[in-house]
């Protein structure tokens, strides 16, 4: 089982595992905007920036993403060294530049000793960062693939095809919910829901029209676990009632 | 192993269990972030406390897409890895006894039973007794009595 030396702790880790991880389950704190453990590490946002050393490299140091390094055995790391933390003031002096009006960025920055940007900001933007959480929670976990990022260089920003209304989409909103810098704007009502310019109705229950999902993520849940078609016809509410009523007959039998 | 066992007789629907299990999760005194649900039935008086059942088989754990909700072996509880979430809401529509429920505050954070580490705190603020956290054996609370009663039959 390799080991490694964070900040001068000896840690064990797991053959096959980042750096990131690691530092995730013993309480080291490294910044990522762009991790999410439900999907494939990326190493978009830069931030996790760290510096490894090894005893077999004398004299050689190296400055990798945590979430993308896969542990070795006698690895030095440093997460919070001056350089380390010269580098991701300038990923979060550019980041700022790009959404000056984000707070989790501006929070972050400050942390950094970044006030304000030494660029020019970017005055017409959203607060999107491209780190692609979306685009990769869709295609990775849901299987959609309904959204994608379109473009190149500057202009490049995360889009529905053709900038319609994604037909693949199922409207189960954990784009907006895993977006760091909360981009993705979902409008709920009772009954509908909107996401990326399409209208979602929504699923209500039979009995009292409460709604969780939208009728396309019902489809989608029941063809992937092959459940019979009535299975969310009830809200959580309603369900508990019914147990409840069951329990009730068991209690006065 | 211990189960969390109702006894909706003793039930006098005081809210008490639902008040401190709000607080204990959301330092809040509010039904809404309670784990813990009663459910009053007027026509025989009597009251209900709904609580996950820590399914073995969990259908919440079938419809997560992406694992975040696991099986705590030493607990025998089903727990939520926050860190695995994408927020969906399939567990919540999945779950068929409605005990898998979330903040209306936030759209996609869902919540569940922990129980509270293995000390659940509506156990222990109940006045009645109608909560209990105790050693049960392998089956449920109300399995295991009919089996007792067939094995004092058979005897």
């Amino acid at each position: 089982m390799p080991e490694i030396i964070v900040d001068g702790r000896r840690l064990k880790c797991e053959e096959g595992e980042t750096i990131l991880d690691v530092c995730h389950r013993n309480g080291i704190k490294v910044p990522a905007l762009c991790y999410h453990e439900a999907v494939e590490p990326w190493g978009g946002c830069r931030l996790c920036m760290i510096e490894i050393s090894h005893p077999k490299w004398p004299g050689w140091k190296n400055w990798v993403t945590a979430c993308l390094y896969p542990v070795q055995d006698g690895l030095v790391v440093g997460t919070n060294t001056s350089r380390v933390r010269r580098l991701r003031a300038t990923v979060l002096d550019l980041l700022l530049a790009r959404c000056p009006n984000s707070d989790v960025i501006r929070k972050l920055a400050v942390e950094y000793g970044v006030e304000e940007t030494s660029y020019q900001p970017r005055d017409d933007g959203d607060n999107c960062i491209l780190c692609g959480l979306c685009v990769r929670v869709c295609d990775e976990v849901i299987g959609a693939s309904a959204i994608g990022t379109a473009y190149r260089g500057v202009i490049k920003e995360v889009s529905e095809p053709l900038r319609e209304p994604p037909p693949d989409c199922i409207g189960c909103a954990a784009c907006a919910y895993v977006c760091p810098t909360d981009v993705i704007k979902v409008l709920q009502t009772p009954t509908h829901r909107v996401i990326w310019d399409r209208t979602f109705e929504m699923h209500v229950c039979k009995e009292c029209g409460k709604s969780h999902i939208t009728t396309d993520q019902r489809d989608w849940l029941i063809r992937k676990n092959d459940l019979p078609e009535d299975y969310y016809d009830l809200c959580d509410d309603c369900k508990r009632k019914v147990v409840a009523a069951t329990q009730k007959n068991l209690a006065t039998f | 192993m211990k189960q969390l066992v109702i006894r909706p007789s003793l039930c006098t629907n005081c809210h008490i269990c639902e008040l401190a299990c709000s607080f204990k999760h959301s330092s809040e005194f509010s039904l809404a972030y309670s784990r813990v649900r009663t459910i009053y039935h007027p026509e025989d008086e009597l009251t209900v406390p709904e609580i996950c059942l820590q399914c073995i088989d969990a259908a919440c754990m079938a419809a997560c897409p992406t694992g975040a909700l696991y099986l705590d072996e030493d607990l025998s509880c089903v727990r939520v890895n926050y860190a695995k979430c994408i927020g969906c809401m399939s567990c919540v529509a999945g779950c068929p006894f409605g005990n898998m429920l979330y903040d209306k505050n936030k759209p996609g954070h869902v919540f569940k039973c922990d129980l509270c580490e293995g000390d659940p705190v509506c156990v222990r603020f109940c006045p009645t007794g109608a909560l209990l956290y105790i050693e049960i054996g392998p089956l449920a609370g109300r399995q295991q009595m009919v089996l007792e009663e067939e094995e004092v039959t058979a005897g």
